[in-house]
């Protein structure tokens, strides 16, 4: 389109547009979180259009969250999830009616590894992380590629490598993950070692591989580590206050909750059903916790779809990586999968059908602490969660 | 969502009542219905469009209820951005708007419809509009016939259920999908009676989606010419556009980003085939879309009675054009119509039973004729010249399902043979 008649805010000159909109993305850094005013939230888009970046950069739609829970269950495409028949009726009726469904949330890789590492590092995936770390081995590289892309192979990456949990730390902020199972904090092999955990045992269903922190040396490498990532056990104690409970919490049930395992090692039905009763029990304490009635947000999302052969769709402009030329292995996305938006900013039974994936939920929360976006977060145009979702009316 | 309908229909409410500014509104000029045989109505012709809102579309037209410049609406990221003219034929560079079911509720917002830019990856294409120099049809054939400013999709969602509403007052999905149907159509219930049916397609068989059922009913588009041409025509023709190659804009259905002058000349087309035709002093002839194809539009929808509670809310307000010998020229009807008050019209002329409760409460179209006055055979001539289209459309975005080819495939494994 190269006329636009009577749309006021587009007509001067595109030098001047630049120039109000540097001066504005510098003012935004300057007030971390604070609201633009629309006449200058428009102004700083249609800059960014301009510039050919795609969408909005606004942050006029973020409501005021200051703590974000991420829940991924695994490995079930949308329609089995949420879809009428759904085995999971907790998950996908009760608090559906609750809360935003996302109908065109994506998955970015098959299998599971490279979609948990994308949410806290916006980094894609390689050959080693789509076969989930057999052996937890050091990812070996050379050099970087736009957007922030670490070139190799391997599962650890070096200390370098940025995600947001250095992000929150950095700024002052509090991340933690919760792990069922895992026992001892920060829990994974020795590195070069065969990862154990790839099939559960009876009271150990903990998954190295769900837990995304331990494949950053910048954390492994620090006690933050056997702070912050940590067994699911302490989640209940963290959510008793607002000042104890993180400003990010990532959850991971385990291999039999998360709905991974059908049936479960230990005798219990796995897949969606197990996952409903575990839904059943932990989602109603984060939603009655302080920190989250006041200014909580809630995703519940699944990692990729059933499998590379059922869905390895993509959306929003994901493609080859420079590791990987096929994300999802026989595809170029980990399918569509769909995830759900609870929180006192959102209203009950709604729906959004703006495409996302775990980059865009990552981008998502780093809008929400106003943080750099990192790896493919960073990508031009890419949606994050905005007035479709914050579609409540509340805002702090 | 039948809350968010009845919600919607307060606020429709306020239709018919005064206050529409810049629209005359011309109260209660809808006929009394004479006995359907003493009509003048011995063929009815419907050609369904693709994907137009009312007010992107017509809002221009003199006398009716359409906005285009000086409206806002606020986009997921807090911006408020303004109604604007469009300035290519295709939205090249664009998301196709969204319109499925669940982004027009998005859109439709409880009755306030101003989530245009809030649904799937509809930006400001969604609330651009074109004006009557860019439609070579719409500037003449519009306010030369009647015109009509309350005629909605028959129901929130995208081209199949609406398509399937055309053809039999209801829909069996939300979504596009190329699952055999078995809903009764208008098409049983003409040979019920004996009576002559004929489906012409551009490309692709909409009537496929019965399987074989209506292979002997469905012909190819130049039949459709030379039925005309010979005023051979039956009882009740449906003429479909050509689907493919929206993209590179010559479809000719204008569901984007087919270019609009692609499908104003096929408009033109057919209006001159119909109105050259010896049957024609016969004919009532009704141009509509399918749906509003995730444009804006200023008019809440309301909900119409219905067998599925989930397919009531009707979708946004698409462009309708009466022509006829029996139309009154160079006017615009205000009443409440859908996909369904063309099948009303056609059970009302041929007394053919109602197939859902749908179109048994639909108003009839054929209302808006004018039955006192001696039919007026005069058809204006319209030149709607040819045009060089522009390169094909780059893709934007996610790519939106497209089930045309799905379609196709199914009607050639069913055993059709397609031009």
């Amino acid at each position: 389109m190269s006329v636009t008649r009577g749309a006021p805010g587009i007509r001067r000159p595109l030098g001047l547009r630049w120039m109000a909109a540097a001066a504005l993305i510098l003012l935004a850094t300057a007030t971390l979180g604070q609201m633009i005013d629309p006449p200058e939230a428009e102004a700083r888009s249609g800059a960014a259009a301009g510039g050919g970046t795609g969408g909005g950069t606004g942050t006029g739609a973020l409501p005021g969250a200051r703590h974000v829970f991420v829940i991924n269950l695994e490995n079930k495409g949308y329609d089995s999830a949420w879809g009428p028949a759904s085995a999971a009726p907790y998950l996908a009726g009760t608090l559906r009616n609750q809360g935003v469904l996302l109908t065109q949330y994506f998955g970015v890789a098959h299998n599971s590894l490279p979609n948990y590492i994308a949410q806290i590092s916006g980094q894609g995936p390689n050959p080693q992380t789509q076969a989930d770390c057999q052996t937890y081995s050091p990812f070996v590289g050379a050099g970087t590629t736009s957007p922030g892309q670490y070139v190799g192979n391997g599962c650890v990456y070096p200390a370098a490598v940025p995600t947001v949990a250095g992000q929150l730390t950095d700024s002052g902020r509090t991340w933690k993950g919760y792990m069922e199972d895992m026992g001892s904090s920060c829990r994974h092999p020795s590195l070069g070692a065969v990862d154990d955990t790839q099939k559960a045992r009876v009271g150990d269903q903990y998954a190295v591989r769900h837990n995304p922190f331990v494949y950053f040396a910048s954390i492994t490498g620090s006690p933050d580590c056997a702070r912050n990532d940590v067994d699911l056990n302490a989640l209940t104690a963290d959510l008793a206050s607002t000042a104890t409970t993180p400003n990010l919490s990532m959850i991971t049930p385990n291999l039999c909750h998360d709905g991974h395992d059908a049936p479960c090692v230990d005798g219990q039905p796995g897949g969606l059903a197990s996952a409903d009763e575990w839904l059943k029990r932990w989602v109603p304490a984060i939603t009655s916790s302080p920190a989250f009635k006041r200014d909580g947000v809630l995703v519940i999302t699944f990692d990729e779809s059933d499998s590379p052969q059922t869905d390895s769709s993509a959306c929003c402009g994901e493609g080859p990586g420079p590791n990987s030329p096929l994300p999802g292995i026989t595809g170029l996305g980990g399918g569509r999968v769909g995830a759900l938006v609870l929180s006192p900013f959102v209203a009950a039974g709604t729906t959004s059908t703006t495409p996302y994936n775990h980059y865009s939920l990552l981008a998502s929360i780093e809008d929400t602490f106003a943080l750099p976006y990192l790896g493919y977060a960073a990508t031009p145009g890419l949606n994050r969660f905005g007035l479709d979702v914050y579609n409540g009316g509340r805002h702090r | 969502m039948a809350a968010g309908g009845a919600a919607g229909a307060a606020k429709g409410a306020g239709f018919g009542a005064a206050g529409h500014p810049g629209s005359a509104r011309q109260p209660g000029v809808t006929a009394t219905l004479p006995a359907p045989a003493d009509s003048g109505i011995d063929h009815v012709i419907v050609l369904m469009m693709e994907n137009r809102s009312f007010d992107h579309f017509l809002g221009w037209m003199p006398g009716a209820d359409g906005k285009q410049a000086g409206l806002t609406y606020t986009d997921r990221y807090r911006v408020r951005r303004a109604t604007h003219h469009l300035g290519d034929f295709q939205g090249c560079g664009h998301p196709d708007p969204d319109h499925s079911y669940e982004g027009g509720r998005i859109q439709f917002n409880s009755g306030k419809c101003d989530g245009w830019l809030r649904s799937g990856e509809s930006d400001a294409f969604a609330i651009g509009y074109y004006d009557s120099t860019d439609l070579d049809f719409f500037r003449q054939a519009g306010p030369d016939w009647t015109v009509c400013d309350r005629y909605f999709a028959a129901t929130m969602a995208e081209t199949y259920p609406n398509r399937f509403y055309q053809h039999a007052g209801a829909t069996d999905r939300t979504h596009n999908s190329t699952v055999t149907s078995t809903l009764p159509t208008i098409w049983d219930r003409l040979s019920d009676a004996g009576l002559r049916g004929k489906y012409y397609y551009g490309d692709i068989p909409f009537t496929a989606l019965w399987g074989t059922k209506y292979l002997d009913i469905s012909h190819p588009y130049a039949d459709f010419l030379a039925d005309c041409a010979s005023g051979n025509l039956p009882e009740v023709s449906f003429v479909d556009p050509r689907f493919s190659d929206e993209g590179s804009g010559t479809s000719g259905d204008d569901h984007p980003h087919a270019d609009i002058r692609s499908g104003e000349l096929f408009l033109a087309e057919v209006y001159a085939a119909v109105t050259k035709s010896p049957a024609w002093g016969r004919t009532l002839f009704v141009i509509n879309y399918d749906e509003w194809g995730g444009f804006f539009d200023h008019v809440a929808p309301v909900t119409a009675p219905d067998a599925d509670p989930g397919n009531a809310l009707r979708g946004f307000r698409v462009p309708a054009v009466v022509i006829s010998p029996r139309a009154r020229r160079r006017h615009v009807a205000h009443e409440t119509y859908d996909h369904t008050s063309v099948l009303k019209a056609i059970e009302w002329r041929w007394n053919l039973p109602p197939l859902t409760p749908r179109d048994t409460a639909a108003r009839n179209i054929a209302e808006v004729l004018d039955f006192t006055s001696p039919p007026n055979l005069l058809a204006p001539k319209y030149l709607v010249p040819p045009f060089v289209a522009g390169a094909p459309c780059a893709p934007v975005g996610t790519p939106s399902v497209e089930e045309w080819p799905a379609l196709r495939d199914k009607a050639l494994a069913d055993g059709w043979m397609l031009p």
